[in-house]
């Protein structure tokens, strides 16, 4: 008895290290929070085009912050709609930037426009977007991104370009 | 009229005693002058009337300017509406046909780098196919001039043709019958361990998808619909590519699932999965079903050595270039079609003789 409860100890121990391929891809097919955020894209789109309203330009907003209170990560943009009643930041020529703790860049996400949620810290890009990490490069269209969750959606035309981590099967077929 | 004369009358004997002698109102009131006098306007009543019809008129034409004011508003904020509607809307198409015509340029763009990435990848390759052919028919001129050479030597140290030393006897392989496919379980075959003659530049691999999802808290990559990879090595499609990355982002596993096929100048696999092991440097591939079984094709460096090996389920060792088969059919090099078990072991279709010592093992 004593040595089953110990087997099924480690089996709940390895279960909770391991991936679980049938939750996650559950868990990646819910696309309810892109759905939100691709209309409030358009909502965003259409208020600024009847508005009219000149956007403010050369903004940086940052989205969080570390618990020493240095940036986590920030969004410029050269010209942005920022609706203060929604959280949301409409932006033309936008960057999103992820610091490490020290305040080095180790992540950007580089668009023509974008849409950010401050409240959920998440962002819709429905253009083309190219993102840099590490010695990778993405590219993309229609481009879904969680910075609290740290996760990335790249709905079309997507292409990674792997750096020194690069995908080295070639071995089979040396 | 009447009214109006006694009026009077009753004015004049009421008034008139007053101020005149009876002689003076006879002198100066005549009946008769009384009775055709004509009656006076009222003077306040005509003012009032001509006041309210000025007033009247003032207030209409104060109305119609009003009106006609507003109607000119009107009009004004209904044309400008319309104006801006049409500036929106034109702005709209502005802005629509740029796009268009950004996103046409791009992929016009996209097409032409990718034409040209592979019209140089396919000189570059033919290049390199050439430059391997030469070399290997150099060698193989080299060699047979050294045997010649050798043998040359022999005959001239030792004359009697019974004593020289005989060249081994090549093993013959006989055609085996059609559709006749060599089956076994477990059988150890030794790869080849030729490494294609071409420098690496260490460009980067790229991959491309429909769609890709990348979790980094788990460390998971998916790429999914039409995944293709193209690196400097090889080139790989999949219907779905999953890339596991340990904590410092390092590659650590990828499993490639449906219609997976790898390939480069001299081998080609094809299978339904393949899971890579970075750390035991091995590839298993597995069966798409009982029909479609796991392949590796080795090209062979010249025509007529092609070898092919497919079984239910292939691993693969990077590093030292064995595989293991389990419910394999083997082709043998020049053989492609199957051949019997026994010519697995007899055959020697490589000159590396580490590799045949592999084969004992």
């Amino acid at each position: 008895m004593k040595k089953f409860i110990s087997i099924l100890a480690a089996l709940a121990a390895f279960g909770v290290g391991a991936f679980e391929s049938e939750k996650w891809l559950a868990e990646r097919g819910d696309d309810s929070d892109v759905l939100r955020l691709r209309k409030a894209y358009a909502d965003c789109t259409k208020k600024i085009n009847e508005k009219l309203e000149a956007p403010a330009e050369n903004v940086s907003i940052p989205i969080e912050s570390f618990s020493n209170g240095t940036v986590k990560s920030r969004v410029t943009a050269a010209r942005a709609h920022v609706f203060a009643d929604s959280g949301y930041i409409w932006g033309e020529e936008i960057r999103v930037e992820q610091y490490r703790e020290d305040g080095s860049v180790y992540a950007s996400l580089t668009a023509e426009n974008c849409i950010v949620d401050r409240k959920t810290k998440s962002g819709w890009v429905a253009g083309a977007a190219q993102m840099v990490y590490g010695d990778a490069s993405v590219k993309g269209r229609g481009i879904y991104f969680s910075l609290e969750r740290e996760f990335i959606k790249i709905f079309s035309q997507s292409e990674i370009r792997a750096g020194h981590s690069r995908l080295d099967v070639g071995g089979l077929v040396k | 009229m009447k009214v109006r004369l006694i009026f009077v009358a009753a004015l004049s004997a009421f008034v008139l005693p007053m101020s005149l002698s009876a002689q003076g109102i006879a002198d100066l009131v005549n009946p008769d002058d009384i009775m055709l006098r004509k009656p006076q306007p009222d003077v306040a009543e005509q003012k009032a009337r001509e006041e309210a019809a000025a007033k009247a008129a003032a207030e209409k034409a104060a109305a119609e300017q009003k009106a006609r004011e507003e109607a000119a508003a009107k009009a004004a904020a209904e044309k400008e509406a319309a104006e801006r509607k049409a500036r929106d809307e034109a702005a709209a198409a502005e802005r629509k046909a740029r796009e268009d015509a950004e996103a046409l340029a791009r992929l016009r763009e996209q097409v032409a780098a990718a034409r040209k990435a592979r019209e140089a990848a396919e000189a570059k390759a033919a290049a390199d196919r050439q430059a391997a052919d030469a070399a290997i028919e150099q060698a193989q001129k080299a060699e047979r001039a050294k045997v010649a050479a050798e043998r040359k030597a022999e005959r001239l140290a030792n004359p009697d043709p019974d004593e020289r030393p005989q060249p081994p006897k090549k093993t013959k392989l006989e055609a085996p019958e059609q559709g006749a496919d060599v089956t076994a379980s477990d059988v150890k075959v030794i790869q080849p361990l030729r490494k294609p003659k071409k420098e690496l530049t260490g460009r980067a691999a790229v991959i491309t998808a429909d769609r890709t999802d990348y979790d980094r808290k788990e460390g998971v990559i998916l790429f999914d619909r039409n995944v293709y990879v193209d690196d400097e090595q090889y080139q790989m499609h999949a219907d779905r590519l999953f890339v596991f990355l340990d904590g410092t982002n390092e590659l650590k596993r990828i499993v490639a699932l449906g219609n997976v096929a790898i390939t480069n100048e001299l081998k080609t696999a094809a299978c339904g999965k393949a899971v890579y092991n970075r750390t035991a440097q091995r590839i298993v591939m597995y069966a798409e079903n009982d029909t479609n079984l796991a392949m590796l094709c080795d090209a062979g460096t010249k025509k007529g050595e092609e070898s092919e090996v497919k079984g239910k389920k292939i691993t693969y060792w990077l590093d030292s270039g064995m595989a293991t088969v389990e419910g394999v059919v083997v082709t043998l090099p020049g053989m492609k079609g199957g051949a019997s078990p026994k010519d697995l072991f007899n055959a020697k279709p490589h000159k590396n003789p580490k590799a045949d010592d592999g084969a004992g093992n």
